[in-house]
């Protein structure tokens, strides 16, 4: 799997939300957009899933995924996107649910249920998503993500709306589902700690749309404590965006 | 339960004050009649007024029907072809506001005397609604949903499927509850311009010949009929759409 994604730089009209970003991922690995709402991290995921509508922004710069533009490479069916929301479908069940991706494919539905059961949705399989709390919601939306075993997966603030003792649950069987299927990750999120957990590589976004660190991280995930040796990757990541949100929302005169 | 047993108990006791002001009042009892007269023209009347309400429920059915089927044809058109949507909504809205029963003469004229004209006015009153309810529907959907199944490969039909049609259900059921009673006054309005039998030609006979009974029975008819139809649209929405049907799951 290669994705290349070189001085990719996109606008809105006069906003400039990405700019001159590089990017080379060549081994299974986890790469994680750090930064602030609105940084772009969104923008960025959509470029690679090739939904992004052209039309609605300017975009300079290449991207490349196994020498295919992200268009083209959507067609393959070999990107796993989960999005901020959900987005479940409301008059399918949670089984039908996780299946659906795989039905599309015409692919036999067997992961599916490996997955109801890794996830612990064996009991409400049969249940629809407005009966669900919010946990089971985003743990439905994983599996039916996983579910075609993508080889590209995008992952926008998925953790997001959980509380802490979900959130670990789910990075663990996130963890260990990666292991299973051969796969590269990108996560966006503005979770210092998500980040370091789940990544082997984070990318750092500034305000104004660039990379400004590109840190590799490494350790034996997951766990993070005070001993950890990746502490202090925490520490200077903690700064980094302590400085944004600060420089962002409580501009200096 | 309680609401029930007031809403009883009102009606009972107008249809006790009517009965008392029709049997005083001559002019009173000359327009609307009384509840007796009625119920007794009704009695002696049943098999004419059966027949006229057949035909009156065949027509507003088959009207309702082509009504729903333009509609939704052409909503799923609108979902192959985008930009047709945004130049019909427009050419829809003005054509709502075009007082369309002003046309029935114009379809006799075209179609001929008989079923047709009758069910095509019904069908224009119901289409309108039930085709604007379903493209709002559309609009309003999760655009995620969408690039879920555009990830996952889904053909346009498998969208049309699995997500434009089934998550637009509250809205196009929303339509089809106007449209349903519109299709009603549709076929009866049609009724006016020269159709042998009907709900609408009871109506237009009555207030020629001044026979209140006949009036005020093809009134409670065409409500019937209306409520008839309102409540097998509310029936199937119960059945084709349980995952949002407050107080059923599956």
């Amino acid at each position: 799997m290669r994705l290349v994604v070189e001085n990719l730089s996109v606008s809105y009209g006069k906003q400039e939300v990405l700019r001159n970003i590089s990017l080379e991922v060549e081994r299974l690995c986890t790469v994680t957009l750090l930064g602030s709402s609105g940084s772009g991290k969104s923008t960025f995921l959509r470029i690679l899933s090739g939904l992004a509508k052209r039309d609605q922004q300017q975009v300079s710069g290449n991207v490349s995924i196994e020498g295919l533009s992200p268009a083209e490479f959507l067609k393959t069916g070999e990107i796993g996107f989960m999005f901020q929301e959900p987005s479940l479908l409301p008059h399918l069940t949670v089984a039908e649910n996780i299946r659906l991706p795989l039905e599309l494919r015409n692919a036999d539905p067997s992961y599916a249920e490996y997955l109801i059961d890794q996830m612990g949705l064996g009991a409400f399989r049969n249940r629809l998503p407005r009966d669900l709390s919010g946990g089971m919601k985003t743990r439905v939306a994983l599996s039916r993500t996983l579910a075609p075993k993508p080889r590209l997966l995008l992952l926008d603030e998925p953790f997001s709306a959980l509380d802490v003792a979900w959130r670990f649950r789910l990075y663990r069987e996130l963890a260990a589902l990666q292991a299973e299927i051969p796969t590269v990750t990108v996560l966006v999120t503005h979770d210092i700690q998500e980040a370091l957990l789940l990544s082997h590589r984070i990318l750092v976004l500034g305000t104004s749309g660039e990379i400004v660190r590109d840190m590799e991280v490494t350790k034996s995930r997951p766990g993070i404590t005070s001993s950890d040796p990746i502490g202090h990757l925490q520490d200077e990541l903690r700064e980094l965006h302590k400085f944004f949100i600060d420089e962002k929302h409580c501009p200096v005169h | 339960m309680k609401n029930t047993v007031l809403s009883i108990s009102a009606g009972i006791l107008l249809l006790i004050v009517w009965e008392c002001v029709a049997g005083r009042h001559a002019t009173t009892r000359l327009f609307i009649s009384s509840p007796t007269r009625i119920f007794q023209y009704a009695e002696g009347s049943s098999t004419e007024l059966l027949q006229a309400t057949g035909r009156t429920l065949s027509e507003a059915s088959l009207g309702l029907a082509l009504a729903a089927t333009c509609a939704i044809g052409s909503m799923i058109l609108c979902i192959i072809l985008p930009r047709l949507l945004k130049i019909m909504l427009p050419i829809m809205v003005v054509f709502q506001v075009i007082p369309l029963i002003t046309i029935a003469p114009l379809l006799i004229i075209i179609l001929g005397p008989g079923l047709a004209p009758v069910v095509v006015m019904s069908a224009l009153l119901a289409y309108f609604p039930i085709f604007v309810n379903f493209a709002n529907g559309v609009r309003q959907l999760d655009a995620s949903i969408i690039d879920f199944l555009t990830l996952n490969k889904a053909t346009l039909w498998d969208k049309v499927r699995l997500a434009y049609f089934p998550l637009s259900l509250p809205h196009l059921f929303a339509g089809l509850r106007v449209g349903a009673t519109l299709a009603v006054i549709g076929a009866i309005v049609a009724e006016f311009s020269g159709i042998p039998i009907g709900l609408g030609r009871n109506l237009y006979i009555s207030s020629l010949r001044l026979e209140p009974e006949l009036m005020m029975t093809t009134l409670f008819l065409s409500a019937a009929l209306g409520g008839l139809f309102y409540a097998i649209v509310v029936g199937l929405e119960r059945i084709f759409a349980k995952w949002y049907t407050p107080g059923l799951g599956v």
